[in-house]
C-alpha cells in the first residue's frame, strides 16, 4: 500500500510540474504587459510597434517610447525596461523580470543603478559601475539598458550567445570538474586512511571554493532554470548548473549521492559544526522525508508557474556563504547552524530540497528497474 | 557566582582545569555580553536590524568558540 502511494505521488509531482509549467507558458505573456502597465503610472494605450519596441500614451497625454531587452543574468535571463519621452530622454527604467533572488535585485536597485538612467539622454546613457556582490545581475541590467536604447535609436548590436563564459567563470567551470573527479576518484579507493583524508580534503576544497569563493553550490533553483527553460536564453554562470548535471550524472554511474556525501559546501559547514560537539544524527522517521518532498514539489511548481527559479530558491546558502537574503533567511541559517551544535546536519535531514530531488531519482530508477516487462525478459 | 559554580563542578567531576582555560572561558562570555550589548545598543539608536544581525552573527561565533572550548576544555579533559 506505501508502495502504490509512492508510485503515485512520484506520477504525481510529474503531472503537476507539468500543469505548472502549461500554466506559466500562458500566463507569461499577459504579465510582461502588466508589468510595463505597473511601471508608467497612468497608463492608458500600450501599442507593439516591433519586437521588444512599444508605443504608450498616458492619460495626460504623454507620448512614450518602451524598450525591452533580456540579458542573461546570474540566475537567467534578466529583462529590463527603458521608458523615452518625447525629447529622447529617459523617463523611467525598470527591472521587468529576473530569476535572480530578490536580495541580490534589491542591492542592485538600492545602488541607484536604475535612477542613475532617468534624466539622461538616450544617445548618452550614462556609465555606471557594476554592485560588488552582485557583479552579475548589476551587468545584466546595465548592459540590457544600454540595448534597450540601442534598439530604439534603431542601431544593431550582437546578441550574447548562449554559452559564452568569461575567464572566471572558466576557473569556477574547471574547479567544480575537478571537485566531481576527485569524488569519483574516492569512491574507487579502498576504505582506509588515504580515503578518509582524501574525503576531509575534498569537503574542505568544496567549502572553501564552491561555497565561499564561487557561491555556486546547487540548489532547487537551478533544477527549476532547467525545468522551465530559461536556461535557453543564456546563463551569466553556468558553474551552478554544472554542478546540477555532474551531481546527477555520478549519481546514475555510481548509484551514490556522492554530491551530498563528499561535495555541498553547506552539508560540510554543518558536519563540521557536529564534530566540535561530536552529536548524533536524527533518528531518521517518514514524515521527516515527505516535508521536504512536499515543500521540493511546491517550491518547484511555484517557479514553474511564475516563470521564476528564485521562488525556489528557500535554501540558505547565499546567506551562509555570501551573507546575502532576507531577514527570514538570516534567522533560518542561524538557526540551522546553532542546531548543527546538537544535531547532525539537520537541515540535510529536515528540509533540503537536493536530498529529495535524490530520493526522486533512486526511486524511479528502483521502480524502472523492476518494471514487470523488464523482469519477464530477465527471468 | 559563575566563576564559583564552574570551578565547584569541575571539582565534582575531578577535573582539573587549567587557570587559563577557565579565563579563557570566561573571557568568551564576556565578550558574548558586550555582543549583546552592543547589539542592543544598537537596537537603542534606532538601527534595530544592525542590532540584531550584531547580535546573530557574532553572537553564533561565539557560541561556536565555547562549544570548542567545552569539547577541547572541559570533556577532553575527562578521557
Amino acid at each position: 500500500m506505501v508502495e502504490k502511494l509512492k508510485k503515485l505521488f512520484a506520477l504525481g509531482s510529474i503531472l503537476i510540474l507539468g500543469l505548472a509549467w502549461l500554466g506559466g507558458q500562458s500566463r507569461s505573456h499577459q504579465a510582461l504587459e502588466s508589468r510595463i502597465g505597473e511601471m508608467i503610472p497612468g497608463l492608458e494605450s500600450l501599442e507593439k510597434v516591433e519586437t521588444g519596441i512599444y508605443r504608450g500614451q498616458t492619460r495626460d497625454g504623454l507620448e512614450c517610447t518602451i524598450a525591452l531587452a533580456t540579458r542573461p543574468s546570474y540566475g537567467g535571463p534578466l529583462t529590463v525596461a527603458l521608458v523615452v519621452g518625447p525629447d529622447s530622454r529617459v523617463v523611467q527604467a525598470g527591472i521587468l523580470g529576473s530569476t535572480d533572488t530578490r536580495s541580490f535585485l534589491q542591492r542592485v536597485v538600492d545602488h541607484g543603478i536604475l535612477d542613475a538612467h532617468v534624466g539622461a539622454a538616450l544617445d548618452g546613457l550614462p556609465r555606471v559601475d557594476g554592485v560588488s556582490g552582485a557583479t552579475l545581475s548589476s551587468d545584466a541590467v546595465i548592459q540590457g539598458l544600454a540595448r534597450a536604447g540601442e534598439s530604439i535609436l534603431g542601431r544593431p548590436s550582437v546578441e550574447p550567445s548562449l554559452f559564452s563564459p568569461s575567464k572566471s567563470e572558466w576557473v569556477k567551470l574547471g574547479g567544480t570538474l575537478v571537485l566531481f573527479a576527485w569524488a569519483l576518484v574516492l569512491v574507487r579507493l579502498k576504505p582506509g586512511p588515504g580515503r578518509r583524508w582524501g574525503r576531509r580534503l575534498l569537503s574542505l576544497a568544496s567549502l572553501v571554493t564552491l561555497g565561499f569563493l564561487w557561491g555556486s553550490p546547487f540548489s532547487l533553483s537551478s533544477l527549476g532554470l532547467i525545468l522551465s527553460g530559461m536556461w535557453q536564453r543564456g546563463l551569466a554562470s553556468w558553474a551552478a548548473v554544472l554542478c546540477m548535471a555532474l551531481a546527477v550524472v555520478l549519481f546514475l554511474v555510481t548509484r551514490k549521492n556522492l554530491y551530498c556525501a563528499h561535495i555541498c559546501p553547506f552539508g560540510t559547514l554543518q558536519a563540521g559544526l557536529g564534530k566540535i560537539t561530536r552529536c548524533p544524527a536524527p533518528g531518521s522517521k517518514s514524515w521527516m522525508a515527505w516535508v521536504a518532498r512536499g515543500t521540493t514539489l511546491a517550491a518547484l511548481a511555484a517557479a514553474l508557474y511564475y516563470r521564476d527559479p528564485s521562488l525556489a530558491s528557500y535554501e540558505p546558502f547565499a546567506m551562509a556563504f555570501s551573507f546575502i537574503g532576507s531577514p527570514w533567511m538570516y534567522g533560518l541559517t542561524l538557526g540551522i547552524l546553532l542546531a548543527s551544535l546538537l544535531v547532525h546536519r539537520p537541515w540535510c535531514k529536515l528540509f533540503c530540497p537536493v536530498n529529495a530531488i535524490f530520493d526522486y531519482l533512486r526511486f524511479m530508477r528502483r521502480w524502472l528497474k523492476n518494471f514487470p516487462g523488464k523482469r519477464r525478459n530477465h527471468g | 557566582p559563575l566563576y564559583l559554580g564552574l570551578r565547584q563542578w569541575a571539582r565534582e567531576k575531578n577535573q582539573d582545569i587549567p587557570w587559563w582555560q577557565v579565563a579563557m572561558m570566561y573571557g568568551c562570555f564576556v565578550s558574548f555580553c558586550l555582543v549583546v550589548a552592543g547589539g542592543m545598543t544598537l537596537a537603542g539608536e534606532y538601527e534595530t536590524r544592525a542590532g540584531l544581525y550584531f547580535i546573530g552573527f557574532l553572537g553564533t561565533a561565539h557560541v561556536v568558540v565555547a562549544a570548542l572550548m567545552g569539547r577541547f576544555f572541559v570533556f577532553q579533559t575527562r578521557k
